[in-house]
């Protein structure tokens, strides 16, 4: 059965009509065609998966044959709003996924900016691309109708250059048009590329970018507001007090708002706990530290009707650099491009910033994938690609090089383009796998050392996507008021979780629960900073999101019920990754965490010790009803399944 | 800002994150009120801070470039000390 019959067949199972008022439709898109079909998610699904994410997962799972390669026109690209995206302050994301080409797990990836909304503000819930068209296409979306054109003129444009010329013809990107867009790193299969969803924005993880380069599309632009936003019941009482909530918290107030993420660089750094150099060292220097971004920051910027404006712009003051400046940095890229490179001058690293949002880069692979390279040329592992130039630990003009060589998949950044898959694609031997620093084969999302917080490292080795901290991350192990406060804590997570960060004890409790309330928000399109138990137990959380999806949907969805579809959306997850063939082997940690310790700082002597790891494991498997290899047990799996298939009412 | 109180030969060092800077106040100050732990120089600072006093749970502090991940309380100072009042934050 190929691509068309199976969307034939899921759409045979679909509603007709929205069956509560916000309910926008899902568009199964054939590129090769031309052809448009639509359909409405059922109510039974909604409830258990909510909506972006969780019903991505759901679409992903109907629509996939795993036989088929990820590039394959055979495989969808899903995009996917949130339950409440557009409705919520802070609610403006939503996410993409596929079948990763990067890694050996499913593709799924959260953006912000003004993509996701301009999907609910055209009653659009999700889009389902598949097909090859004979050339570069552009779907546009206009007054609810899809066009398909030409974009053999946009071929090679790179993300500035892309939306200058889009925006010319469209108006002003997030007032007149959204676009989800990739750039030529994308059209040229680059693995760590993303799809671009603004000047900044990206679905970045598992190589989206490639992904819809797999389909000659280039873009899927939208333009205009066409909803009628009529909710069940009014909701923007209960918008005010999230606002409120979210606003007068101080991670928010104080950091957020002021600064960004960066700020997080120092807490990592006086833990000791950095990925400096592919993680052979944990330590790095001051200079990064958040305040050394200020003299480059002339402002704040966020997503749509984001009422944090988180995103710090910079600037270095040359107007003729095109890369002088830009929007960010992240503390991903602050970290994958500072330390994990070997860098210390913050204007070096808020270039790279600039370089790879123009070059359609995901910082976290791309960064990674340069760092496990320049490990294994200092190693002698693989043999130096430019003696002339040459590559190594803060190498900036090499380096620099190598991210548009990379996106052009030229030289060796045909190499760095092919990410984690090196090995298995003959760049370098099987022993370069002993220092590859991710898991599922997706390289680690952010540049903290998990050997320490033993909660962050059962995350990141069960995330379903592969080593990402988003998933799943108890932000709050390294919070001491929280931790000294043993009746709040066990609260806090259902249960007892040790005091102690490098303890094991309950870790499997905290991870269970923040992966649960992640997953949540990412299905109704709430922005995971400002989702409770990311960074503050203050934050909106279930409570909330259960009473303005009564207010918006109508849907009754107790706090219970929404943990429930957090718990089920990892499980649909992990059947689908268990179709790709992975299993408990798959959760698991770099070599080098089990085997090497840390060297300095408080923890020195610190690693994963694989018994008390397994034991974690195991525990954290009983308390999700996982059997022995990571998967869904018998009854749980049955039920899912049946949701799956369409056959409860 | 020295602390009321001081007596002579005991001396620390305490930095505080923009958020605790009460009224522009200066970023370090030179603490020399004698404190056996972490846990008396945070009271004692609560008090002489509103922003502390009314903070939320996001509150981090490292001893001598070294954060406190718990056992605030407990943790000993001692004369030269270099204590960090910053956020807790660890996700983005």
């Amino acid at each position: 059965m190929g691509i068309r019959e199976r969307v034939a067949s899921l759409r045979g199972r679909l509603a007709k009509g929205p069956q509560f008022p916000t309910q926008g439709e899902t568009l199964f898109i054939d590129l090769e065609r031309q052809e448009v079909q639509g359909g409405y998610i059922p109510q039974a699904v909604i409830e258990r998966l909510l909506g972006g994410r969780g019903v991505n997962m759901f679409l992903l799972y109907n629509l996939l044959d795993e036989a088929d390669d990820a590039l394959s026109p055979e495989v969808p690209l899903i995009f996917g709003s949130g339950l409440l995206t557009s409705y919520l302050p802070s609610a403006a994301r939503g996410n993409v996924s596929s079948r990763s080409p990067e890694s050996r797990a499913f593709m799924d990836a959260n953006a912000g900016d003004f993509f996701p909304s301009f999907m609910k503000w055209n009653d659009i819930d999700h889009l389902v691309l598949y097909g090859r068209p004979a050339g570069l296409s552009l779907v546009r979306i206009k007054d609810r109708a899809v066009s398909f054109e030409d974009a053999d003129e946009l071929a090679g444009l790179d993300n500035i250059d892309l939306r200058a010329r889009v925006s010319a013809d469209c108006g002003v990107e997030g007032g007149d048009f959204a676009m989800a867009s990739i750039t030529m790193a994308g059209e040229r299969g680059v693995l760590t590329s993303g799809i671009m969803a603004g000047p900044k924005a990206i679905y970045a993880r598992g190589g989206p970018g490639a992904k819809m380069g797999s389909l000659s599309c280039k873009a899927v632009i939208i333009e205009g507001k066409t909803s009628e936003r009529k909710t069940r019941s009014p909701y923007k009482v209960g918008n005010r007090s999230i606002a409120q909530k979210l606003l007068r918290t101080s991670v928010v107030k104080n950091a957020l708002k002021t600064r960004g993420t960066p700020f997080l660089y120092k807490p990592s750094r006086l833990i000791s706990a950095m990925g400096t150099k592919n993680n052979t060292e944990t330590t790095w220097s001051e200079e990064l530290d958040a305040e050394n971004l200020d003299p480059y920051r002339p402002g704040m910027a966020g997503c749509m009707a984001c009422p944090v404006n988180c995103r710090p712009l910079n600037d270095m003051g040359d107007p003729e650099d095109k890369y002088g400046a830009g929007d960010g940095p992240e503390y991903v890229t602050l970290g994958k491009f500072g330390p994990n490179i070997g860098i210390k001058d913050v204007r070096q690293v808020l270039r790279f910033n600039n370089i790879c949002n123009d070059l359609g880069l995901d910082t976290s692979s791309t960064g990674s994938a340069i760092a496990w390279a320049l490990e294994l040329i200092e190693e002698g592992v693989i043999e130096q690609p430019w003696p002339e130039l040459p590559l190594g630990w803060g190498r900036a003009e090499a380096i620099e090089k190598l991210l548009f060589m990379t996106a052009r998949r030229e030289g060796f950044g045909a190499v760095i383009a092919d990410s984690t898959r090196a090995v298995e694609r003959g760049h370098y031997p099987a022993a370069a796998l002993e220092r590859l620093m991710a898991v599922k084969g997706l390289a680690q999302s952010d540049p903290h050392d998990a050997r320490i917080i033993k909660a962050f490292a059962l995350g990141l080795a069960v995330a379903t996507r592969g080593m990402d901290h988003l998933r799943n991350r108890v932000t709050l192990e390294i919070n001491a008021r929280i931790n000294d406060d043993p009746e709040f804590k066990r609260a806090l997570y259902g249960g007892e979780v040790s005091a102690e960060a490098n303890s094991y004890v309950g870790k499997e409790r905290a991870v269970r629960r923040c992966e649960n309330v992640f997953a949540v928000g990412d299905a109704v399109g709430m922005c995971r900073f400002t989702t409770q138990l990311f960074n503050s137990p203050s934050l909106p959380d279930l409570g909330d999101f259960s009473r303005q999806i009564k207010a918006v949907t109508g849907l009754e969805l107790s706090e219970e019920g929404l943990d429930r579809a957090g718990q089920t959306i990892m499980g649909v997850e992990r059947l689908i990754n268990a179709r790709l063939g992975l299993g408990r082997r798959d959760d698991t940690l770099p070599k080098r965490w089990f085997d090497e310790a840390i060297q300095t700082g408080p923890y020195r002597g610190e690693r994963i010790d694989r018994g008390e790891f397994e034991a974690l494991l195991s525990r954290f498997y009983e308390i999700s009803d996982l059997d022995g290899d990571g998967l869904p047990k018998p009854a749980w799996r049955a039920e899912l399944e049946s949701m799956l298939a369409g056959a409860l009412a | 800002m020295s602390a009321a109180g001081s007596s002579g030969g005991f001396r620390l060092s305490v930095r505080l994150a923009e958020a605790f800077r009460d009224d522009g106040g200066a970023a370090v100050l030179a603490w020399t009120e004698p404190v056996a732990t972490l846990g008396e120089l945070r009271s004692l600072l609560e008090a002489r801070l509103p922003s502390l006093r009314g903070a939320d749970a996001s509150v981090a502090w490292a001893v001598n470039g070294a954060m406190v991940l718990h056992g605030v309380a407990e943790t000993p100072l001692s004369d030269g000390d270099d204590v960090e009042l910053l956020l807790a934050f660890a996700g983005g």
